[in-house]
């Protein structure tokens, strides 16, 4: 390379300029909403922003030619210095290292863009896949079959429920949080209410009596006591059909919302291979399956359908790069930062 | 948290602010050791707190707003308290004080039950993504303080030695964060890929943290190797903690995406 070029390549006045641009850019994409349908574009920006938009790139910056340009630019820029540094025999090895651990994450990033596979995949308990979904709906072949053998939700706390009480007389409003069989007086008011029931998923038999169908809160129902003076009904509320009611008593309103919180979803999954299981492992969130270079992380589920799954599929092959390269880039930082006398100097 | 140990906290450091302001008008050094001790006392409520919730609620306390303000504030004071001890300079006393003392107060008006942890936040990770993370934040924080005081008496020539070594602090501030904003941002991309299938995204409260390591990055090259001091470092201390600023709360505010906790 000549001595220009080298010269052009190796200064931090380019670097300054090259950080400026990547970071204007990286803010702008995060304004513009990235990757949305055209209509939603049309929608905000009009069909000539649109237009404009996507003429620039800004539709999908971080994947925009010029935006790759540029961190490529970036890249040759820390190349350089690092030879550059290494051929004059001059500054810190942490320096160095440092430098080339971001080539190394950014040689992963385009492993991972080139080589890499993701899409998701979808199974009913019972059914098994052997490929899966990706961008622009092309099916993949795994090569092996991953079978859903159940699917399972947890939740937090299922006794816990908020009733919202509107006294009509005393134009009143009050939110209690109640559990079974406790009993609450509203304050403000003659009121008071007394829990009697809980059922997860509400309906009724042929004899009209409640019952519930399964402990999935799939419709929370609450039978509550209402209380004033020697006056007493019982009613029913249902966090799912609020205007649904069977009040004897219009003066007094109650708004039920089920306060449980979904603490899990988890998948158990077999792998399948020549027609023998293989492996069988309970994924959830933060705990993938892994398989012959392909990762099922359990990414969604249906709260109306509980014996479906959906998994994120993924085979990487930029991850190794990209961790390598970040151990190298907190090792030099933290040498080039913490080893530093000049920290130890007096202000 | 224990409403009792919050507010002797944040009393603690209302008291250390105004002990500081006084040490700084009145050159009082008995101020000025009543101040730190103050101080350090509030910090001592901040981190039993902090502590308390965390044994309480079974999971680290960074998961809401409330917690992740309470855990700034530590991280503010912690950083100050650090600095005060090293160089021996209490100048920036009343404004990390302040600093804390709003925090504080802000999660005061916050509702404070502790809330189930989420699926996703079910993960060691979290312990060393979000400690990191607030030791560099809390130490850009002081750092920015140090970068606006030096903004506000920089041109007047009576405060020459003063002003060099706020510039000097703010510095070094950034050099001691560096290290903790790449150990939480690549932290943050190994359990996004652990958690997600995917190290990188582009969501925004990703990008935006990697726009704030850029802007900092780009601070050290300009002072370290292009000489940038006094004004213009100061102006990109104040730049970088606005970034800080909108990847903490602003991206919840404004911008939608994977990462809707805190």
């Amino acid at each position: 390379m000549p001595d220009k070029a080298i010269k052009f390549f190796s200064s931090v006045k380019l670097a300054i300029f090259l950080l400026t641009v990547i970071i204007i850019a990286s803010i702008i994409g995060t304004f513009i909403p990235q990757g949305i349908a055209p209509l939603e574009y049309i929608q905000r920006y009009g069909r000539q922003g649109y237009g404009l938009l996507s003429f620039l790139g800004l539709t999908d910056v971080y994947h925009s030619w010029w935006f790759i340009l540029f961190l490529m630019l970036l890249a040759i820029n820390l190349l350089v210095c690092s030879l550059n540094r290494i051929r004059m025999k001059k500054g810190r090895l942490s320096l160095i290292i440092t430098h080339l651990s971001i080539l190394i994450i950014l040689s992963g990033g385009i492993v991972s863009a080139v080589f890499g596979q993701r899409g998701v995949m979808a199974l009913y308990e019972g059914e098994t896949g052997d490929s899966f979904t990706a961008a622009g709906n092309r099916q993949v072949g795994l090569g092996f079959g991953v079978r859903l053998d159940d699917f399972m939700l947890e939740w937090y706390d299922l006794d816990k429920h908020q009733i919202a009480v509107y006294v009509k007389d005393r134009d009143a409003r009050k939110t209690v949080e109640v559990r079974q069989d406790g009993f609450y007086p509203i304050e403000g008011t003659d009121y008071s209410v007394r829990v009697l029931r809980y059922v997860p998923d509400f309906y009724l038999d042929e004899k009209k009596e409640a019952k519930t169908r399964s402990e999935v809160p799939d419709n929370p129902a609450l039978l509550v006591r209402i209380l004033k003076g020697e006056q007493s009904e019982d009613r029913w509320i249902f966090s799912k059909f609020p205007a649904f009611s069977t009040a004897r008593d219009a003066n007094i309103e109650l708004a039920y919302k089920w306060l449980g919180s979904i603490k899990d979803f988890k998948s158990r999954l077999t792998v399948v291979e020549g027609g023998k299981d293989v492996l069988t492992r309970t994924i959830e969130v933060n705990h993938p399956l892994k398989f012959k270079g392909y990762s099922f992380y359990q990414s969604n589920y249906n709260p109306e359908e509980l014996r479906w799954t959906g998994l994120q599929v993924v085979k990487d092959p930029g991850v190794g790069l990209v961790y390598a390269g970040f151990i190298l880039l907190n090792i030099g930082i933290v040498v080039i930062f913490y080893a530093n006398p000049e920290l130890k100097q007096k202000l | 948290m224990n409403l009792t140990l919050i507010n002797l906290s944040l009393g603690a450091y209302v008291l250390a602010c105004i002990l500081y302001f006084v040490y700084i008008n009145f050159k009082s050094s008995l101020c000025a050791k009543a101040a730190s001790l103050v101080f350090v006392l509030g910090f001592v409520f901040n981190t039993v707190a902090v502590a308390q919730r965390w044994h309480v609620s079974g999971h680290p306390p960074f998961v809401n707003l409330y917690e992740s303000l309470v855990f700034f504030a530590w991280s503010i004071v912690l950083v100050y308290l650090i600095a005060e001890f090293a160089y021996k300079f209490k100048v920036l006393g009343a404004a990390a004080s302040l600093l804390a003392v709003l925090c504080l107060g802000y999660a005061s008006l916050l509702d404070r039950t502790i809330q189930p942890l989420l699926p996703a936040l079910q993960s060691n990770w979290i312990v060393i993504h979000v400690i990191t993370y607030f030791l560099g934040y809390g130490s850009v924080t002081v750092a920015f303080a140090a970068s606006v005081i030096y903004l506000a008496i920089s041109k007047k020539k009576s405060q020459d030695n003063l002003a060099g070594r706020l510039d000097t602090l703010s510095y070094r501030l950034i050099a001691f964060a560096f290290p903790f904003l790449t150990v939480g941002l690549t932290t943050g991309a190994v359990w996004a890929n652990i958690a997600w299938g995917s190290y990188w995204s582009w969501d925004p409260k990703e990008t935006w943290s990697l726009i704030t390591w850029l802007i900092y990055a780009l601070y050290l090259h300009a002072r370290i190797v292009r000489g940038w001091q006094g004004r213009k470092a100061a102006y990109l201390s104040v730049i970088g903690f606005l970034a800080v600023l909108f990847t903490f709360v602003g991206v919840n505010f404004f911008l939608s995406g994977l990462h809707s906790y805190t």
